[in-house]
């Protein structure tokens, strides 16, 4: 349910962006979302679809990248991707376990992994 | 915005980058500075439905409100039964009725503000809506985010939800008078919360009978606490 305030977000944005160049149509959007952030691209496009609605971005198709997760170790210093679950869960909702991969430490930063973001659209003069 | 690269003679992309979440942060951002300019303290309290937030609310205001002014905003998809409950306890209190939104936002808070009397309040509990997932993108500009956990939720809720712990500042383990009955050790629950971010403020607490709120209110850094 979260998702339907994101959604408004990007519609606000995608419409303002398209105005403003004078689009006549929005063909594409290229939504960037972290692997951890809490955001489901399925139910984002559901509302996407509602909110886009009679606007010049109605028929639009939705590109969704993932942005992988990175942490920092705040003990040992270790930077990069963090493993995924051992029991290979992997549900946005239950979220990263965050371990460092070098000492196993639990203090560690989130670098990258919880975007939300529109990267660009396309549109039709 | 920039215009990266025609790909045709009509048809352009335009280059966004543009963070969905940065409004709230802003808001928030502005919220928090709105906090510090009148010298509030604003704590967000996250839980479950049924974790025991309106109960541990009902406590803070009762050890404060005699050294301190406190006010209340409680967060809930309807009815006031909340804002009647924690006005049972003393302060001002504004309920919120989201509707069907999942969580409060910064703006909703900001325009909350205007419906309070904000002469000489030292601190603001913002009771948020009842749930571990969503409120936990959405920040408010509060100097402490609590969740509050319950024996009765079982032994696995921190550990199935970490991502609302990681962005927390403070855990309350609540409900420890029915840790027995429910046969759920509240230590573990606790050792789970600083497995997931080591240096979080816990206590073992029971909104019911008082137990160990003056500890966690004193974790949290209350003034007055």
């Amino acid at each position: 349910m979260h998702e339907a305030s994101i959604a408004g977000s990007i519609v606000r944005s995608v419409l303002s962006a398209a105005a403003e160049a004078k689009a006549r149509k929005v063909e594409t959007v290229v939504l960037e979302f972290g692997e951890w952030s809490a955001f489901q691209p399925e139910q984002v496009e559901f509302w996407l679809r509602i909110g886009f609605e009679n606007t010049p971005a109605a028929s639009a198709a939705f590109e969704f990248r993932t942005v992988p997760g990175r942490i920092r170790c705040r003990a040992c210093g270790t930077e990069g991707p963090c493993p995924k679950p051992e029991n290979g869960a992997i549900d946005p909702f239950i979220g990263p376990v965050l371990e460092c991969p070098s000492c196993g430490g639990s203090d560690v930063e989130i670098m990258s992994g919880r975007e939300a973001v529109v990267k660009s659209i396309r549109v039709k003069k | 915005m920039k215009i990266s690269f025609p790909s045709t003679n009509e048809t352009f992309d335009l280059e966004l980058s543009e963070n969905m979440l940065a409004a709230n942060n802003q808001l928030a951002a502005e919220n928090r500075r709105f906090f510090d300019s009148r010298g509030i303290f604003a704590i967000d309290i996250l839980g479950s439905v049924g974790s025991g937030k309106t109960t541990l609310v009902q406590q803070f205001v009762r050890r404060l409100k005699d050294k301190k002014k406190v006010a209340s905003i409680a967060g809930d998809l309807a009815t006031t039964i909340d804002a009647d409950r924690i006005r049972t306890a003393g302060g001002e209190v504004l309920q919120v009725n989201t509707g069907s939104l999942c969580h409060l936002d910064a703006a909703i808070i900001s325009r909350a503000m205007s419906g309070l009397n904000l002469d000489g309040l030292d601190v603001l509990l913002i009771e948020n809506v009842g749930n571990l997932i969503c409120p936990g993108e959405f920040r408010l500009g509060a100097h402490c985010r609590l969740v509050v956990v319950s024996v009765t939720e079982g032994p696995y809720m921190i550990v199935k939800h970490p991502a609302v712990f990681l962005d927390a500042d403070a855990v309350a383990v609540n409900k420890t008078d029915l840790a027995g009955v429910m046969e759920v050790d509240p230590e573990r629950l606790k050792r789970d919360a600083l497995s997931l971010k080591p240096g979080l403020k816990t206590a073992l607490v029971s909104a019911k009978t008082g137990e160990g709120v003056d500890e966690l209110m004193r974790l949290m850094e209350i003034p007055g606490a």
